[in-house]
C-alpha cells in the first residue's frame, strides 16, 4: 500500500514538472495506413502558415508545438495521397488531438484530401479501421461509446458488441456460447476469475473509466490462447494518453423501486463495508482452526478447558442473523482521472491515473426463488411445486478501483507499467416466506439469509515493445502477475418453520460458512514480428510463446446449529441470545457442529501451468487475398491437492490432466473492392475443465441444496454393472469455421454478415447423477455442433435525409442453433419421465447457448453543438439454464428486453464540462428463469424486478 | 495366524579352529518387557558366541518348546520377534533361550513378556470388506468415520456389543452403512441388547442406561443404516437411488433394485441413541434407515432414542418391523415413503418432534399394495402434529391408541388413494372433540377413551428389560 503511495507521488512530481512549460499549444496526432491499419513511421507533419512541422515516429505519432491560431496540417507521403486537415485549433496550453488520421495508397497523381480537423474526432472509425485490416473476425467497444451508451462497468458495456451478451449481470456469452467457451484477458494476459463456479471472469468488477477498449476476437490466431471458441474477450486498460486530461465525475442514480424505500433489507455489518471490505466484523470465532473441539468431545464435560472453549466459540458468533427494513440511498459515484503526456527530447513520458467509487443498492421486492417438477403420474402435464421462495431481498454494492499506469517512448522501443486494483464488497439481506411440499413434507417457513461477498483484484503489467532494424522487426514483452481474492465471509441462514416457529433438520438447520479463494496468476509472453517479403508484397512472420501459472486455494468452512431444546420466538436475532446457548446447566442447549472436521471435502488446492508457442505467416499470396496460417502448440497440466468426503481418496499435487495439443489456423482475407472483405477461417481451439471440475471436491450449496461433485468420481447403475459416467473427464476439442463478409464505409458506417459452424468433441456439461437428482457433477457428453448467423450495420442515416447526418442507426443480431448429443444418463432420465404423448429425442439445444440475440440503437451526435443521445434496445432469446433431469423439468432464461436512454452533452469549446442523464429498463422488464416442460405452463424458478432506473451524471475536465 | 515367532536371518562366520575346550555366551537378550494385548515384540537380537563352534539354539515358550535354530561358526546372531496370541493375553510369558556348542556346553537367558489385558474398546476406521466380521461381547466398537460394510461383507454383532459413532457432522458424520448384497446379524438379547450410540456416551458393556447423557440428546454422530436390492418408487423412476445421508460420490450408498425377498440379515434387540447428524435440509441421516430394505430381512425389538432427524424411516423396500420403541424423535418418529411395503406390528412413539407419523405415498410411478401399521401406542408430547398423510399416501392404520396429544397435533388427512383406517382410541384433552384431532375419515375409526382404559394399542412387554425407554420408566403410562 505504501509503495502505491510513493509511486502516485512520483507522477504528481513529474506531472506538475511537464505544466511549468507549456507556453505555446500542442498538436498531436497518429496517422495510420488505411488498408493495413497499422501506424505509419516518417511521415511528414507540416503546418502550412508556419512552415513548421514534424516526422512521425514508429508509433505514427507526431507532436507539434503552435502559437494559438486555426491552422491547416498538410499530411504527405511517398505513393500515398496527402491529406489537408483543416481547421486545425490550437490553444495556449492546450493539446489539440487528432487520432485516426487514415492515408491511403495513391490512387492517382496529386490527390489531396481535404478534411475537417473535427470530422476525425471518433475514435470509433480507428477501431473500425483495425477490425478491418485485422487477420481474425473481431469487434469491439471503445472509450468513445461507454460515454455514449452511458455504461458504467465493462459488463454493461461489451454487450453492444455483435453477438456478446451478459448473464446474471456479469458474465460475457460471445455468439451465445456459455461462459465456458469465452475467455475474458486483461492487456491480452490471464487473470484469475472472480467466481469458484465459473471459468470466466466477472466483467462488472472493471469500471469503464479504467478501460481504453474491449477487443472481442471470434476467430482463432496462432498468437492468441487457444482455450477459447466463442471469443476471446480482451479489456485494454488506458495506455498513453495523448493530451491533458484532469476530469473529475460524479454520477448517480434513483430506481423508484428500490432507492428511498422504507422497506428496504440490509443487516449490521462493519465500519469499511462502504469501502467494499469487511473490517473483521465477520471473521469467523475459531480463526480458522481445525482442531476445534466439538460438541461430542464436550457435552458429558462442559466446564473442562476443552468445554470452555467450545463455549466461547459458539459466544463468539455474531448474533446478528436477521436483517433490518430502513430506508435506501440512491446509487452514487465519484471518478477522477489523470493523465498526460510528456515530450523530451529523446524520451517521451506519459502517465495515467483513474480512481473510481461506486456505491449502488438493489432492492428486489416480492423475488421469487421456486422448485417445480414434473409429477409421478405421467398423465400430467402440469408441473407441481416442490418448494417456493418469495420474499424480499436488498443488495448494497461497493466498487472500489484505482488504476496508475506510466509509460516511457524512446525512438525505438516503448515501455508500460501499469498497477489496477479493483475492490468489490457486497452485502446482500433477505427475508422470504418458503412453502415445502417436497419429499413429502409439507410446511411453511420464513427464511431469513445475510450475505457478504468480497472480491480483489490486484494487477500489475509489465510490458515493452522494441523496434529493430527500422520496423523490419517489432519484438512485443509484457509480464503480468495478479492476485485475485475471494472471500465471503459468514453468509448465514436461518429458517423458522411458522406458525411454531420450529427450527429442526426437515426445516433446515442454521447455517453459518466462510468460503475463500485465494488465485495467482504469473504470465509471461513475448511476441516477434518480422516484416517480410514474400511473394513480392509486404507480409509478415510472427512467432512467439507464453507461459501461463495458475495457483489456487480454495476453501470452505461451515458450521450447523442444532437447536437442541430450546424453543425459538420467531426473531431471528433473539436465536443466538445467551440463554439458549450450551453451557453446563443447559445440556441440550443450542450449539454449533463444523462439518469440516477431520475432512473437509470442500478444500482444495489447484495449479497449472500452460506453455505456449506458436509461429504464423501474414501473406499476400495474390493481389486481393491476404492469408494468415498458424500453429500454436500449448502444453498443458494441471495439479490437485484435495480428498473425498471421506478422505478415502486423498491427492497431493496430483497431476490430472496433462495435454500436448496443436493448434491450427487459417484466416484467409479477400479483398472483393476496396472497402469490402471477405473472410474465411478454419481453426482448432480448446475448452478445458476448470480446477475444481478436475477434483474429487463434494461442494454443498446450503442455500439451494444442490451438491456439486468434482468430474473424477465415476457414477454407475444396476449394481454396478453399467457405468454411467467412468469418471475420466477430458478436455473439449473444438473445430471453428467463419465466413464473413464485410464492406465499410466512411465514418465509421458499415455492413456485415457472417455464418459460423463449430463441431463440439465431447463437450462438458453439467450433469445430474441418475441416483440422486440434486447433484450436479461435470461430465463429457455427446458430440455437439453450434451452427450461426450474424448480421451487423452501421448506418448514418443522412440516406433518409441530409437532416439526419448526425444519427446513425447500429443494429447487430445473432442467430444460433446448437444441437448436442445426449449423454445415456441424460436420455434415459428424460425417457423414464418423458409425459404421455411426449417424444424424446436423443439431442437438445447446448446448455447456455441463446438462440439469438439483438442488438439496436440509434445515436445522435453533434460534436458541433455537443449533444450527443442514444436510444438502445438488447434482447437475448430463451436460452437453456439448467438441464433437467429425473422429476425436474429443463429451466428457460425468459427474453429480458431491455431498453435504455441515455444523453450526453458537452458544454464549452473544449467540452470542459460534460452532463449526461439516462433511463435504464424502460419497459420495466423482469428477470425470469422458468421451468419449462411439455405442455405444461411455464413456472418461475428465478422472478426478479429490477425496475426503472433514472441516471445522471456531471464531469468536469480541469 | 497360530505361530507368530519369526527368526529371521542368521549370520556365522568361520574363525580357526580352537583345540581347547571353551564355554558359550549368549547376550542381547532383555530379561523382561511389556507390550499389549495382540502387541509385539522386537526384533531384539540375540548374539551367541561359541569358540568350539556352535551347535543350535533352542527357545522354549512357558516351558514348551518353541523353535530349534541349527547354528554354526563361532559366533551367530539372530533377531527375535514375537506378536502376542490372543489366549496371552493379560499373562506373563517367559521365553528361555539356550544355546549349544557342539562339545555339549550350554548357555541359558530368561525373557519375561509381560502382556497387557485384552482391548475392550476397539476403533474401526476402514470399511469391512472381510467375508466375515464378528464384532465382541464384552466390547465397544468406535466408528471413526461412516463405515460401511460392502456388499458379499457379513458383520456379526454379538449381544451386549457397544458400537459408539465418533463425532462429527455433515459428509463427517459417523454411521454403520449396510450396502446392498452385505449383511448385518446383530442379535442381542432381552438382556444384553446391542446398543449403538456416540462416544459421548460413558455406557459400559451391561448398562442400558446411559450414565451421563440425556435421553433428549441428539445429532452427536449419524446413525445405523441399512440398504437393500427390494423395489420401491423414486423419482424419475428410476431402479435404484441415493439414500439421502450419503453423499452421491459414494456409490455404496446406493439403494432399491428388483428382489423383494432380499435379505440384509438380522437386527434383534438393538437401541439406537443420539444420533442423526445432518447434512444437509433434506438429507439426514434417520435412527434406523431401511432404503429398499427385502422381507428376507429380520428386524425385531428396535429402540430409537434421541434422533435428530426420523426415528424409524422406510425408502421403499418390503422388510417387516415387529416390537419397536422411537422416544424423543427430533423430527418424526415413524416416517415411511417411496412406496414401502411392509408392516410395522406393536410400536410404541413418544414425543416426537415434528410428527409422530409422516407417512408419504409413492415418488414415482410404481406402487403395489399399501404399508400397514398396526397395534401401536403414540404418546403425542411435544411433537407438532400426530398424522402427516398426504394424497398420495399408501397406508392401512389399524389398532392404535393416541393419548398425552394437545392442540395442532392432528391427524390430518385421508389419503385420496384407496386406505384403510380402523380401531382407533383416543384421550382427549378435556374440552375437546374427535374431530378436533382427528380430520377426514379418520374421525370415524377413533373412539375416546379415559386414559389407560385402552382397548387397543401397543404391548409393551416386549420391551421389558432391555430398553431404555422401559428400563428409565417412559413405558410406565403404556399397557
Amino acid at each position: 500500500m505504501k509503495r502505491t503511495f510513493y509511486f502516485f507521488l512520483a507522477i504528481f512530481i513529474l506531472s506538475s514538472a511537464g505544466f511549468a512549460q507549456a507556453q505555446n499549444g500542442t498538436i498531436r496526432g497518429t496517422i495510420f495506413e488505411e488498408s493495413t491499419g497499422e501506424p505509419l513511421y516518417g511521415v511528414s507533419v507540416l503546418v502550412k502558415e508556419l512552415s513548421t512541422g514534424a516526422v512521425t515516429d514508429f508509433d505514427g505519432k507526431f507532436e507539434i508545438q503552435a502559437a494559438p491560431g486555426t491552422y491547416t496540417l498538410q499530411v504527405s507521403y511517398i505513393s500515398y495521397s496527402s491529406i489537408e486537415l483543416t481547421s486545425v485549433i490550437v490553444t495556449a496550453g492546450e493539446v489539440n488531438v487528432l487520432n485516426d488520421i487514415l492515408m491511403k495508397d495513391q490512387e492517382s497523381e496529386l490527390e489531396t484530401v481535404t478534411v475537417q480537423a473535427s470530422a476525425i474526432r471518433t475514435t470509433e472509425s480507428a477501431l473500425m479501421s483495425v477490425k478491418k485490416n485485422s487477420p481474425n473476425v473481431m469487434d469491439g467497444i471503445t472509450a468513445s461509446t461507454f460515454r455514449q451508451v452511458g455504461d458504467g462497468d465493462a459488463a454493461s458495456a461489451v454487450k453492444r458488441v455483435t453477438g456478446v451478451s451478459i448473464e446474471g449481470g456479469k458474465y460475457v456469452y460471445v455468439r451465445g456460447l456459455g461462459d465456458r467457451y469465452t475467455k475474458t484477458i486483461l492487456n491480452g494476459m490471464d487473470v484469475p476469475g472472480l467466481d469458484p463456479d465459473r471459468n470466466a471472469l466477472q466483467m462488472d468488477i472493471f469500471p469503464t473509466n479504467v478501460i481504453d477498449n474491449i477487443i472481442i476476437s471470434k476467430s482463432f490466431t496462432a498468437e492468441l490462447p487457444a482455450d477459447f471458441t466463442g471469443g476471446v474477450v480482451d479489456i485494454e486498460t488506458k495506455d498513453f494518453p495523448e493530451e491533458k486530461t484532469a476530469k473529475l465525475s460524479i454520477s448517480g442514480g434513483i430506481n423508484p423501486s428500490m432507492h428511498f424505500n422504507d422497506q428496504y433489507l440490509s443487516y449490521e455489518g462493519g465500519k469499511t463495508d462502504w469501502l467494499g471490505f469487511d473490517d473483521g466484523t465477520r471473521d469467523i470465532p475459531t480463526g480458522g482452526r481445525t482442531d476445534i473441539p466439538q460438541f461430542g468431545d464436550v457435552v458429558g464435560n462442559p466446564n473442562s478447558p476443552e468445554g470452555q472453549e467450545f463455549q466461547s466459540t459458539l459466544r463468539g458468533f455474531n448474533k446478528t442473523l436477521g436483517g433490518i427494513r430502513n430506508s435506501s440511498m440512491m446509487d452514487y459515484g465519484i471518478g477522477f482521472s489523470l493523465g498526460n503526456q510528456i515530450a523530451k527530447s529523446k524520451v517521451t513520458w506519459g502517465y495515467n491515473l483513474a480512481f473510481t467509487y461506486k456505491n449502488e443498492t438493489e432492492y428486489y421486492k416480492d423475488a421469487e426463488f421456486n422448485l417445480y417438477a414434473k409429477p409421478a403420474d405421467p398423465s400430467i402435464n402440469e408441473l407441481e411445486p416442490l418448494e417456493e421462495q418469495k420474499g424480499d431481498y436488498g443488495v448494497n454494492s461497493v466498487l472500489l478501483g484505482g488504476l496508475a499506469g506510466i509509460a516511457m517512448k524512446t525512438d525505438a522501443s516503448k515501455f508500460k507499467l501499469n498497477f489496477l486494483h479493483l475492490q468489490n464488497g457486497e452485502s446482500k439481506a433477505g427475508d422470504f416466506m418458503f412453502v415445502n411440499t417436497n419429499l413429502g413434507a409439507v410446511f411453511e417457513a420464513r427464511q431469513y439469509n445475510l450475505e457478504y461477498s468480497e472480491r480483489a483484484l490486484t494487477s500489475v503489467l509489465l510490458s515493452g515493445t522494441h523496434y529493430l532494424k527500422g520496423r523490419i522487426w517489432e519484438v512485443n514483452w509484457k509480464l503480468a502477475p495478479t492476485l485475485s481474492k475471494i472471500n465471503d465471509p459468514d453468509i448465514r441462514f436461518t429458517r423458522f418453520r411458522t406458525p411454531n416457529n420450529i427450527i429442526g433438520t426437515e426445516v433446515g438447520l442454521p447455517m453459518r460458512i466462510w468460503r475463500t479463494l485465494d488465485e495467482t496468476n504469473l504470465v509471461g509472453k513475448l511476441d516477434l514480428n518480422r516484416q517480410t517479403n514474400l511473394f513480392r508484397r509486404d507480409g509478415k512472420i510472427k512467432f512467439g510463446g507464453n507461459y501461463v501459472y495458475k495457483e489456487r486455494d480454495f476453501n470452505i468452512q461451515s458450521f450447523q446449529f442444532t437447536p437442541g431444546n430450546v424453543t425459538f420466538t420467531g426473531d431471528p436475532n433473539a436465536v443466538l441470545n445467551e440463554e439458549n446457548l450450551f453451557d453446563a446447566e443447559n445440556r441440550n442447549g443450542l450449539r454449533h457442529n463444523p462439518d469440516f472436521i477431520p475432512n473437509n471435502p470442500n478444500a482444495y488446492q489447484s495449479n497449472l501451468t500452460n506453455i505456449g508457442a506458436y509461429g504464423s505467416a501474414e501473406l499476400n499470396p495474390a493481389e486481393k487475398l491476404k492469408a494468415v496460417v498458424g500453429l500454436r502448440m500449448e502444453k498443458f497440466t494441471q495439479y490437485y491437492t484435495g480428498t473425498n468426503a471421506n478422505a478415502t481418496i486423498v491427492l497431493d499435487n496430483d497431476k490430472v490432466l496433462d495435454d500436448l495439443d496443436f493448434f491450427p489456423t487459417l484466416n484467409l482475407i479477400y479483398s472483393l473492392k476496396e472497402n469490402q472483405n471477405l473472410r474465411l477461417s478454419a481453426t482448432r481451439t480448446i475448452a478445458r475443465p476448470s480446477f475444481k471440475e478436475l477434483s474429487y471436491a463434494e461442494i454443498l450449496d446450503p442455500i439451494t441444496g444442490r451438491s456439486f461433485v468434482g468430474g473424477l468420481f465415476p457414477e454407475t447403475t444396476n449394481g454396478g454393472t453399467e457405468v454411467l459416467w467412468d469418471g475420466n473427464l477430458i478436455a473439449t476439442r473444438i473445430n471453428n469455421f467463419d465466413l464473413r463478409w464485410e464492406l465499410f464505409q466512411e465514418r465509421g458506417q458499415m455492413y456485415s454478415v457472417s455464418a459460423f459452424y463449430k463441431t463440439f468433441n465431447s463437450p462438458i456439461e453439467m450433469v445430474q447423477f441418475l441416483s440422486d437428482p440434486g447433484s450436479f457433477q461435470p461430465r463429457n457428453v455427446g458430440d455437439g455442433t453450434v451452427l450461426g448467423v450474424e448480421f451487423e450495420f452501421r448506418k448514418s442515416l443522412e440516406l433518409i435525409s441530409p437532416k439526419l447526418e448526425n444519427f446513425t442507426w447500429t443494429f447487430n443480431a445473432t442467430i444460433t442453433e446448437s444441437s448436442i448429443q445426449m449423454s445415456d444418463t441424460e436420455l434415459r432420465s428424460r425417457q423414464l419421465t418423458a409425459r404421455e404423448g411426449q417424444t424424446i429425442d436423443n439431442t437438445r439445444e447446448m446448455a447456455g447457448q441463446a438462440p439469438y440475440i439483438i442488438n439496436t440503437g440509434v445515436s445522435y451526435n453533434n460534436f458541433l453543438n455537443g449533444w450527443e443521445a442514444g436510444l438502445f434496445y438488447n434482447v437475448q432469446g430463451p436460452t437453456l439454464n439448467l438441464v433437467g433431469f429425473g422429476n425436474r423439468t429443463d429451466t428457460f432464461t425468459v427474453p429480458f428486453n431491455s431498453l435504455n436512454f441515455n444523453l450526453n452533452k458537452s458544454f464549452g469549446a473544449d467540452e470542459r464540462i460534460q452532463a449526461n442523464f439516462g433511463v435504464d429498463n424502460i419497459l420495466n422488464s423482469k428477470r425470469q428463469i422458468v421451468y419449462r416442460s411439455f405442455e405444461a405452463q411455464d413456472q418461475f424458478f428465478t422472478n426478479l424486478a429490477p425496475g426503472t432506473e433514472i441516471k445522471f451524471g456531471f464531469t468536469y475536465a480541469f | 495366524m497360530l505361530f507368530s515367532a519369526v527368526l529371521i536371518t542368521f549370520s556365522s562366520c568361520e574363525d580357526d579352529p580352537e583345540p581347547d575346550d571353551n564355554g558359550v555366551t549368549i547376550t542381547g537378550v532383555p530379561a523382561t518387557a511389556t507390550i499389549e494385548a495382540g502387541g509385539t515384540v522386537g526384533p531384539v537380537t540375540a548374539t551367541a558366541t561359541a569358540l568350539d563352534g556352535l551347535r543350535d539354539l533352542v527357545i522354549t515358550k512357558d516351558g514348551a518348546a518353541f523353535a530349534t535354530v541349527p547354528l554354526t561358526g563361532t559366533t551367530a546372531t539372530a533377531p527375535f520377534e514375537y506378536t502376542a496370541l490372543p489366549e496371552d493375553a493379560g499373562k506373563n510369558v517367559v521365553f528361555e533361550f539356550t544355546v549349544s556348542d557342539v562339545d555339549g556346553d550350554q548357555a541359558k537367558v530368561s525373557h519375561v513378556l509381560t502382556v497387557g489385558a485384552e482391548a475392550t474398546t476397539i476403533r474401526v476406521d476402514e470399511d469391512i470388506t472381510a467375508e466375515l466380521t464378528t464384532w465382541e461381547t464384552g466390547k465397544t466398537y468406535i466408528l471413526g468415520s461412516r463405515i460401511v460394510v460392502e456388499s458379499g461383507a457379513t458383520l456379526v454383532i454379538e449381544p451386549g456389543v457397544i458400537v459408539k459413532g465418533e463425532v462429527g457432522t455433515g459428509a463427517n458424520a459417523s454411521a454403520l452403512v449396510i450396502a446392498r448384497g452385505a449383511k448385518i446379524e446383530a442379535v442381542g438379547s432381552d438382556t444384553q441388547p446391542i446398543i449403538f450410540t456416540s462416544v459421548a456416551d460413558e455406557i459400559m458393556p451391561g448398562q442400558i442406561a446411559s450414565p451421563n447423557l440425556d435421553p433428549e440428546l441428539n445429532g452427536l454422530w449419524g446413525g445405523l443404516i441399512v440398504l437393500g436390492r427390494a423395489k420401491g418408487s423414486f423419482a424419475g423412476n428410476v431402479t435404484e437411488i441415493q439414500i439421502e445421508g450419503i453423499p452421491p460420490s459414494d456409490q455404496r450408498g446406493l439403494y432399491g433394485g428388483s428382489d423383494d425377498e432380499d435379505d440384509s440379515g438380522t437386527l434383534k434387540y438393538i437401541s439406537i441413541r443420539h444420533g442423526g447428524a445432518n447434512i444437509g435440509e433434506g438429507n439426514e441421516i434417520n435412527g434406523l434407515t431401511l432404503g429398499a430394505v427385502g422381507s428376507g430381512t429380520e428386524i425385531e425389538f428396535v429402540e430409537v432414542i434421541g434422533n435428530q432427524d426420523d426415528g424409524i424411516e422406510w425408502f421403499g423396500g418390503t422388510v417387516n418391523v415387529t416390537n419397536a420403541v422411537v422416544w424423543n424423535a427430533g423430527d418424526d418418529a415413524i416416517d415411511a415413503d417411496q412406496a414401502w411395503n411392509g408392516t410395522l406390528d406393536n410400536f410404541i412413539v413418544i414425543n416426537a418432534g415434528d410428527k409422530s407419523f409422516e407417512l408419504d405415498g409413492p415418488e414415482g410411478a410404481y406402487v403395489n399394495g399399501n404399508y400397514t401399521l398396526t397395534n401401536g401406542s403414540v404418546s403425542g408430547g411435544d411433537a407438532a402434529g400426530l398424522v402427516d398423510n398426504d394424497d398420495n399416501t399408501n397406508v392401512d392404520m389399524s389398532n392404535i391408541y393416541f393419548f398425552n396429544i394437545k392442540a395442532g397435533q392432528t391427524f390430518d388427512q385421508t389419503p385420496t388413494v384407496p386406505v384403510a383406517f380402523a380401531n382407533f382410541q383416543v384421550t382427549l384433552p378435556d374440552g375437546t372433540a374427535i374431530g378436533d384431532f382427528f380430520k377426514g375419515t379418520s374421525a370415524a375409526a377413533t373412539t375416546a377413551v379415559a386414559e389407560g382404559e385402552n382397548t387397543v394399542g401397543a404391548d409393551k412387554a416386549p420391551f421389558a428389560t432391555w430398553s431404555w425407554a422401559a428400563v428409565s420408566g417412559s413405558l410406565d403410562a403404556f399397557k
